[in-house]
């Protein structure tokens, strides 16, 4: 008996004693910590937060749209943030309501960030695969803060970027730090950085709209030189981007949409890195001016635009249509962005008919062969004109267009005072006017004071 | 401790240590031969002449016969044999010799000392008793046959004690089976049995003459109590309670029963059963995301179970098959399960087949049926009214006609139909007016109580079988049961089998125990019914009849108006017609689960006082939904008709194939558990008394879920098609979507958790107990280290029963009095968040195919456990014999560091993450109080009142919030200074000129806001805890002879609610009955309180607000204080003489109503509290009167 005791005395102790490595080394399934270079990619591939770019404020306060139908106005009015959005009124979000385009954006910075500082030290994988993956993630947050500053702050304009208040640039996935506002050239030269580290080490063939490439790196590199008016140095990556990856979509190809639709994002070759608006508004009616520059032979009036009882709210006029009815819009990177960029450069450098060849190569591919008609130049100035009539008509409906009248007004040639009259009250935009900066949320701003506000 | 008898001579007590120092160590050195000593080396002669005297007598006249002394052990002379002796001048060597003769006594002489000590039999005495001695194997039950652990048995003559195991057995070893042994047990009838030869017996203990049988034994699931000496709290619902309830739903049977445990029956219109329960009171609060568990954890025969008591897991249990459930409610009797426990824990135990009883089949069946359904919830408009209703708000421009927008909108009303139809100028005035009053005519109350709604019927069966031989013991039972809903095509029905048994080895030292249940539900539902009296789609307004007057179906266009549809089905479409009777056949979603539980139990005697048991246990519960739509129903031709369009050439392109949908969703839920514990049960002097376990314990349960989706469906000849999910196809809006993903993601979740524990309990000589519990539990926790993801949880407690105490042994009146206190703390670890970057898998992102996962959480650092501390006070008493008895208990819950999800500036890439924001502060009374009015032999009537307190409030300053429009569908608000169940309204201060309701501030009295105003802040008025703080039930039994009526009331006191009034008008127009009394015209304001609809269109935002002032104003908040006659019971059970001529054991029949309603409320109304009606799919019938019949036969 004494010997059974033992034993049984014996057991209990060894199982007391031994166990505890059996909670240690569970394999949660659907969870990790991030320990492996595939953790990093997996996170880099996420689509949720990361595919948003501008949204609504830029897509309705820009001059493509114009709500003149009284059922929209109606129907605007009962939302408090459309509607100061489209008047350019301020503040965009009544006390307690969040500015969720300024959340998500930062949702993938906190993504970002955690794969920028933990990718280059993890296990597993080939210091290539490394590279690419924070390449990425760099390229990621480049465009997100390159969106951020051109949304929340002023133009950036070399004589005043010093001392303008751009956004919170923060670099490290960090609860709590203070979150005082970088000057926007401080903001402009960490996407500069980004870039210019993430371009040797990104992978250089497009494997995915969604997955940033050299052609998209540099893509980006064209748009932020075109906003910091570099534009030798906008034409010159603009050419890398088009060297790489410069094949843009015959519309003619789509022409019926029915048996043909036009390609989702994911499908379209033209499509660098894949950006959809957070939200849109649902009936986007076109203004005439747009219109009338569009004609109603373009493909892309075809494609684009239908009429207003395809909407809800319904309406007399023409709408935006997002996508020929597959995708949203893109607001992200895209090769005829890449493209008319070189063509803006070429203009303003006074190389008046490449500039024009290359809209007209453009514009080969957005009418019929019967419609088309090509473009002749004859002064630089005009060039330029019909490049930023070009982009007026590839871009509509993206909200691109807040940004080009943003960045145009400081020419006083081709700034633009904007007006729209809503349930008979006249509203006006003027270049370079507070109404270009968008205000903060007042939640984020009564969290952390030092965030200080966009005057009104 | 040794008593010299002879004192006059005197030798030192010191002396006699020594020399009996130096005896043993001789003894035992010459243990074979030396055991039978000679005397030798006196002299004297002694004279005696002794009758029945007592040996120690004997001892003194020998000392002045000789001078000699005597010394033994107190003890052992108490088992000596009075003296018959007659001897004359003998020498003393032989009158020891004859002294001795027939004592259990040894003797030695050492000089003038003679040392008398407990008589070791000689080896060959040894041998022959292997052959003749016996090993006895008891068991003691209580009047009831239950074991009864902690019970004394004593042997005869012989000063050993043995205490009951927590099965109730004890076991004898090398005994000559002569003996008669002695069973006690406090506040039972001493037992004394003489063995004769058995090697088993069963000794069936009496309770004290007219003392109440109360129950004694309490099992936290890792062992069994007794009751009287533990220290914390316990409920206890035994077989017989659960029984004179006929209802399916084991909740509903607990309902009420104990004190400070509360049970809501309540469910959503689309399951079939369950409901929530919690024990006093919460003791956490559920924001945001943070995943810690309000409900008390589930034990089965000693192990969790693995689904929670929401997802149904009671309904796997056959209720007849249940022996007792224990509630443990304070931190003293809980804390042994650990984290696990910071809710309370229920531990159900099943029936289990008893030793050396011949088989006993028990059959039992219960019928219940139901009044008719009603439909009359509340006050409603009459259908003219409601038409008036509609036409006021398109006058009032509040909707607009459907028709012409070309955006193919919802809007099937009838009424609103022909009032455009009149503005279109497609019909006159006097056209509408007729149609309007046609369709007045029309009330559809009558005929969705006649389609839609049928009386719920029970049926149950319940089989068992039980028994047992010497050694071992089983029990199998069998049970079935339907349920048919109040909703049609709603029902629900199960099996079950259940096998226990349990077998002794080795002369019972090893006992193996091992039970295999399996159990099927399944449920079927469907949305119809509930749809057809909500708002929302299929919803119907009150002129909508189902039924034509020549008896055909009345069908409806709720997916467009019917202009439209016409022309799309003119086109190829399929019908977009729509009748709730039709669809009662269709579109149902069938639930079947499956659990399968097996425990294995082996528990060996290490010592009469120590044991060892191993147990494991295996569960899996595999579960099955599948939603069929056939391809009649409306929701697969809206499917369709939604994905297809007219291509240039005038056909029709379908984007979903032709048929039905098959929805189909697995889960799959194992576990296991491994546990060794070591017990104790030492009993010494009946003095002192231990009882312990120690034990660890390893735990995995693992979770799957998947789920797929097929297209064109079609069940009767089992085809589908095969879809591409990515393809785009045209939908009748002319939108491009595809088809999406048509198989869910596959979930997979471990979690292991390793644990240690010990629980003690002391008690000294009957009176005082101390106790105290540990646990140490450690969970798989990922990225957590382990000082954080572990820390100990304690508790410890004392109690003291006063009775036993000399200074009320003998107050006649009172028969027990204990009072009692604990002390321990429970807690959560901060699950789901974790100081580094935890990412969650989600498989392959549908759009780009590529592997993703996503940060759902900040890593987040410092954060605490939460932390609940409990205290309790209870006192237990009984007066009269036990004519009155009763437990007064008073508890304090004050939980620290709860975890709250609190916003953070959302920059930081999240907008709110996990604090250890606020402390709760909870406590409550529970009283059980039961007295007999009568108690005699043909009569009796017994009544118990429950009766619990709870409350709590919340205290921290990042809660002193202002009190604003709380949306509660963004997860529990809380304020500073409040409970956690607030109700906050506007104080309405009438309506102004405009018929718009005025609300006044809630901190300034006077200053009145309009609809224009609009304060966001600290506009509302604390109304009171939507939970009514005291509730309980009384139950009262009057027995005469073989019949027994029993009553059951249930009640609430205290509390508000709100009474449902006006819903925001969209088309579909609330029929609230307030509306009946709305503003018309200026002047109106003076008479009535109800808003008007009668606003410019402009202002429409001006008149939500008005009518949501309104229904949220302190005017409409009533008392929830009311009480219900929940349950009648007449039972009548055949006298045994008439059944045994049959050979029936025992014959009960019994008829139960139940649900017969309020007999008394507070509010006005005589609204009951508990189903308010909302105009919403969610809202459920107040449960209609039940009609059962229960027949219970024994053989």
């Amino acid at each position: 008996m004494n010997i059974v005791k033992i034993f049984l005395i014996a057991i209990l102790t060894f199982a007391l004693a031994s166990c505890r490595k059996y909670v240690e080394n569970v394999p949660v399934q659907g969870q990790r910590v991030l320990v492996y270079t595939q953790d990093y990619r997996l996170l880099i591939n996420s689509q949720t937060s990361a595919e948003f770019g501008s949204g609504n404020p830029a897509i309705l306060g820009c001059d493509d749209i114009d709500l003149q139908d009284p059922n929209i106005q109606d129907q605007i009015s009962t939302d408090n943030s459309n509607l100061a959005m489209y008047t350019w009124d301020k503040p965009f979000y009544l006390e307690k309501v969040d500015d969720f385009d300024w959340n998500a954006m930062y949702k993938a910075m906190y993504t970002y960030n955690t794969v920028i500082t933990g990718v280059p030290d993890s296990k597993g994988g080939s210091p290539a695969e490394r590279n690419e993956i924070y390449a990425e993630a760099l390229v990621q947050r480049a465009f997100t803060y390159f969106t951020l500053v051109n949304s929340y702050a002023k133009q950036y304009d070399a004589g005043t970027a010093n001392t303008d208040l751009g956004v919170p640039l923060l670099l490290e996935a960090k609860l709590f730090v203070p979150l005082p506002r970088a000057t926007v050239a401080k903001v402009y030269a960490q996407v500069l950085k980004d870039l210019e580290i993430a371009i040797p080490l990104i992978s250089v063939t497009r494997e995915n709209a969604v997955r940033p490439s050299r052609a998209a790196a540099y893509a980006l590199l064209a748009k932020v030189h075109l906003n910091m008016r570099n534009f030798e140095a906008a034409r010159q990556a603009a050419e890398q981007s088009l060297a790489l990856s410069g094949q843009l979509y015959d519309y003619n190809q789509s022409a019926d949409p029915l048996n043909a639709p036009f390609p989702t994002l994911l499908e379209n070759k033209q499509i660098l890195l894949r950006k959809i608006p957070r939200t849109t508004y649902s009936a986007l009616q076109l203004s005439d001016d747009l219109l009338n520059l569009l004609g109603t032979k373009d493909l892309r009036y075809v494609l684009f635009t239908r009429f207003g009882d395809q909407f809800y709210p319904s309406f007399n006029g023409r709408g935006f249509w997002a996508g020929g009815g597959s995708d949203p819009a893109c607001v992200g990177l895209t090769v005829n962005e890449t493209w008319l960029i070189r063509a803006e450069c070429l203009a303003r450098a006074g190389q008046r008919n490449e500039a024009v060849q290359m809209l007209n190569d453009l514009r080969k591919f957005r009418f019929t062969p019967g419609d088309y008609v090509a473009l002749t130049a004859t002064s630089d100035q005009q060039a330029l004109q019909m490049v930023i009539d070009e982009r007026r008509r590839e871009f509509f409906g993206t909200g691109l267009r807040w940004f080009d009248q943003k960045r145009l007004n400081k020419e006083p040639s081709l700034a633009k005072t904007v007006t729209r009259t809503f349930k008979n009250v006249t509203y006006t935009l003027a270049p370079n006017s507070n109404g270009y900066v968008f205000p903060f949320s007042s939640i984020i701003v009564n969290q952390n004071p030092e965030l200080i506000q966009n005057p009104k | 401790m040794y008593t010299k008898y002879t004192t006059q001579l005197g030798i030192r007590n010191s002396v006699c240590r020594k020399i009996f120092l130096i005896m043993r160590l001789t003894c035992f050195i010459l243990f074979a031969s030396l055991m039978q000593v000679a005397a030798a080396g006196f002299a004297q002669k002694i004279s005696l002449s002794e009758k029945n005297t007592p040996l120690v007598k004997l001892f003194a006249n020998i000392k002045v016969q000789t001078g000699v002394d005597f010394v033994a052990d107190g003890d052992i002379l108490k088992a000596a044999r009075p003296v018959n002796i007659r001897v004359v001048n003998m020498e003393l060597k032989d009158v020891l010799e004859i002294l001795f003769k027939d004592q259990p006594l040894a003797y030695e002489i050492q000089d003038k000392i003679v040392v008398v000590s407990r008589k070791e039999p000689s080896l060959l005495d040894r041998i022959s008793a292997v052959f003749t001695n016996i090993d006895v194997n008891g068991l003691v039950v209580n009047e009831t046959g239950e074991p009864m652990p902690g019970a004394s048995v004593s042997v005869q003559g012989e000063g050993k004690l043995y205490i009951t195991d927590a099965k109730g057995t004890f076991q004898l070893l090398d005994v000559s089976g002569k003996e008669t042994i002695i069973t006690r047990f406090i506040g039972y009838k001493p037992d004394t049995t003489v063995l004769k030869s058995k090697t088993s017996v069963v000794i069936a203990l009496k309770p004290l003459a007219a003392q109440l049988s109360t129950v004694t034994v309490v099992n936290t699931g890792y062992q069994n109590l007794n009751k009287e000496r533990a220290t914390g709290s316990f409920g206890v619902i035994t077989a017989k309670e659960l029984a004179q309830f006929p209802t399916i739903s084991v909740l509903e049977r607990i309902q009420g029963m104990v004190p400070g445990v509360n049970v809501s029956t309540k469910t959503t219109a689309g399951q079939s059963r369950n409901g929530t329960i919690n024990i006093r009171g919460i003791s956490t609060i559920v924001g945001q995301y943070t995943q810690v568990s309000v409900e008390p954890l589930l034990v089965i025969d000693g192990f969790p179970s693995q689904i929670s008591i929401a997802r149904g897991a009671l309904d796997f249990l056959n209720p007849d098959d249940i022996q007792q459930i224990t509630f443990l409610k304070d931190a003293a009797a809980a804390s042994i399960w650990g984290i696990q426990a910071a809710n309370g824990v229920i531990v159900v135990t099943t029936k289990k087949g008893k030793q050396n009883a011949a088989p006993t089949f028990n059959f039992s069946t219960t019928y219940s049926t139901s009044a008719k359904p009603g439909t009359k919830y509340g006050p409603r408009l009459s259908v003219p009214e409601y038409i008036d209703l509609e036409k006021d708000m398109i006058n009032a421009n509040l909707l607009t006609d459907p028709v012409p927008s070309s955006y193919l909108p919802a809007n099937n009303s009838q009424a609103q139909a022909i009032i455009f139809r009149n503005k279109r100028g497609e019909i006159s005035e006097a056209q509408m007016n007729a149609d309007l009053a046609a369709l007045g005519q029309n009330d559809n109350r009558g005929q969705i109580s006649k389609y839609l709604l049928q009386r719920p019927v029970t049926k149950q069966y319940n089989l068992s079988v039980s028994g047992g031989g010497v050694n071992s013991s089983y029990y199998m039972s069998g049970y079935y049961y339907t349920d048919d809903r109040v909703y049609k095509s709603n029902r629900n029905k199960g099996y079950s089998f259940n096998l226990g048994t349990s077998s002794g080895l080795f002369k019972n030292r090893i006992t193996i125990n091992t039970s295999l249940n399996y159990a099927n539900t399944t449920d079927k539902t469907n949305p119809t019914s509930a749809q057809a009296m909500s708002m929302s789609t299929g919803g119907l307004r009150p002129y909508d009849i189902l039924k034509n007057p020549d008896g055909s179906t009345k069908y409806y266009d709720v997916f467009m108006v019917p202009e439209r549809a016409r022309a799309f089905e003119a086109q190829g479409y399929l019908p977009f017609r729509y009748s709730p009777i039709d669809e009662l056949n269709y579109n149902n979603t069938v639930n079947t689960g499956n659990n399968l539980g097996l425990i294995l139990d082996v528990n060996g005697k290490i010592t009469p006082w120590l044991s060892l048991s191993v147990s494991g246990n295996l569960a899996r519960n595999f579960n099955e939904r599948e939603n069929y739509q056939e391809p009649d129903s409306y929701a697969s031709r809206i499917m369709i008709n939604r994905a297809t369009s007219v291509n240039t050439a005038g056909k029709l392109v379908y984007g979903i194939p032709m048929g039905g949908k098959l929805a189909l969703n697995n889960s799959l839920a194992r576990s296991y558990n491994i546990r060794g514990q070591l017990n104790v049960n030492k009993n010494w002097n009946d003095k002192h008394e231990l009882n312990a376990v120690l034990g660890n314990e390893i735990r995995e349960v693992f979770n799957k879920t998947s789920g797929e989706n097929r297209y064109g469906y079609n069940k009767e000849i089992n085809s589908f098609s095969t879809v591409n999910p990515t393809v785009r196809y045209t939908d009748i809006y002319g939108q491009r979507p595809n088809i999406g993903s048509t198989t869910g993601a596959v979930v997979e979740k471990t979690t292991r958790a390793l644990s240690y524990y010990a629980n003690a309990a002391y008690t000294y000589d009957k009176k005082y107990t101390i106790s105290g519990s540990a646990r140490f539990d450690d969970f798989n926790l990922l990225g957590v280290e382990r000082r954080k993801r572990a820390i100990p949880l304690w508790s410890g407690g004392v109690s003291w029963n006063l009775k036993q105490e000399s200074f009320l042994k003998d107050v006649e009146w009172l028969s027990t009095l204990s009072g009692r206190f604990t002390y321990g703390f429970t807690g959560n670890a901060p699950q789901g968040y974790a100081p580094v970057t935890v990412i969650d898998l989600l498989g392959t992102d549908f759009y780009s195919g590529l592997p993703y996962a996503n940060i759902n959480r900040p890593a987040r650092e410092n954060l605490a456990w939460e932390k609940t501390r409990m205290l309790n006070y209870g006192l237990e008493f009984s007066l009269f014999n036990g004519r009155i008895s009763g437990t007064l208990e008073y508890y304090k819950k004050h939980t620290t560091d709860i975890f709250y999800t609190l916003p953070i500036n959302a920059t930081y890439g999240f907008s709110e993450t996990l604090f250890n924001a606020a402390r709760l502060d909870g406590q409550g009374v529970d009283l059980g109080l039961s007295f007999a009015l009568v108690r005699s032999n043909a009569v009796t009537w017994n009544n118990t009142i429950n009766l619990s307190y709870n409350t709590n409030i919340i205290h921290d300053e990042r809660f002193k919030l202002p009190i604003g429009n709380e949306d509660v569908t963004q997860g529990q608000i809380i304020h500073d200074g409040y409970p956690t169940d607030f109700l906050f309204s506007y104080k309405f201060k009438g309506l102004d000129a405009k018929g718009e309701t005025l609300i006044e501030d809630a901190k300034e009295p006077g200053k009145i806001y309009t609809t224009a105003d609009y304060p966001y802040y600290d506009i509302k008025a604390y109304s009171g805890r939507t939970a009514s703080p005291w509730f309980g039930a009384y139950f009262t039994n009057v027995t005469y002879k073989h019949f027994d009526l029993g009553l059951q009331f249930q009640y609430q006191l205290g509390g508000v609610f709100r009474k449902p009034s006006i819903n925001m008008l969209t088309d579909f127009v609330s029929s609230a009955g307030d509306l009946a009394k709305r503003w018309k015209n200026p002047g109106d304001e003076l008479t009535t309180t109800v808003p008007g609809i009668n606003t410019d269109y402009n202002l429409g935002y001006y008149y939500g607000t008005s009518v949501e002032r309104y229904s949220n104003s302190d005017l409409l908040v009533r008392s929830r204080s009311n009480v219900k006659l929940q349950q009648v019971r007449l039972a009548y059970s055949v006298p045994q003489q008439v059944v045994a001529k049959f050979g029936i054991k025992a014959l009960s029949l019994s008829a139960v109503c139940r649900n017969l309603g309020m007999i008394w409320a507070a509010n006005k109304e005589k609204i009951d509290p508990d189903y308010l009606y909302s105009e919403s799919s969610t809202y459920q019938l107040a449960p209609v009167r039940t009609y059962s019949f229960q027949i219970n036969l024994s053989l």
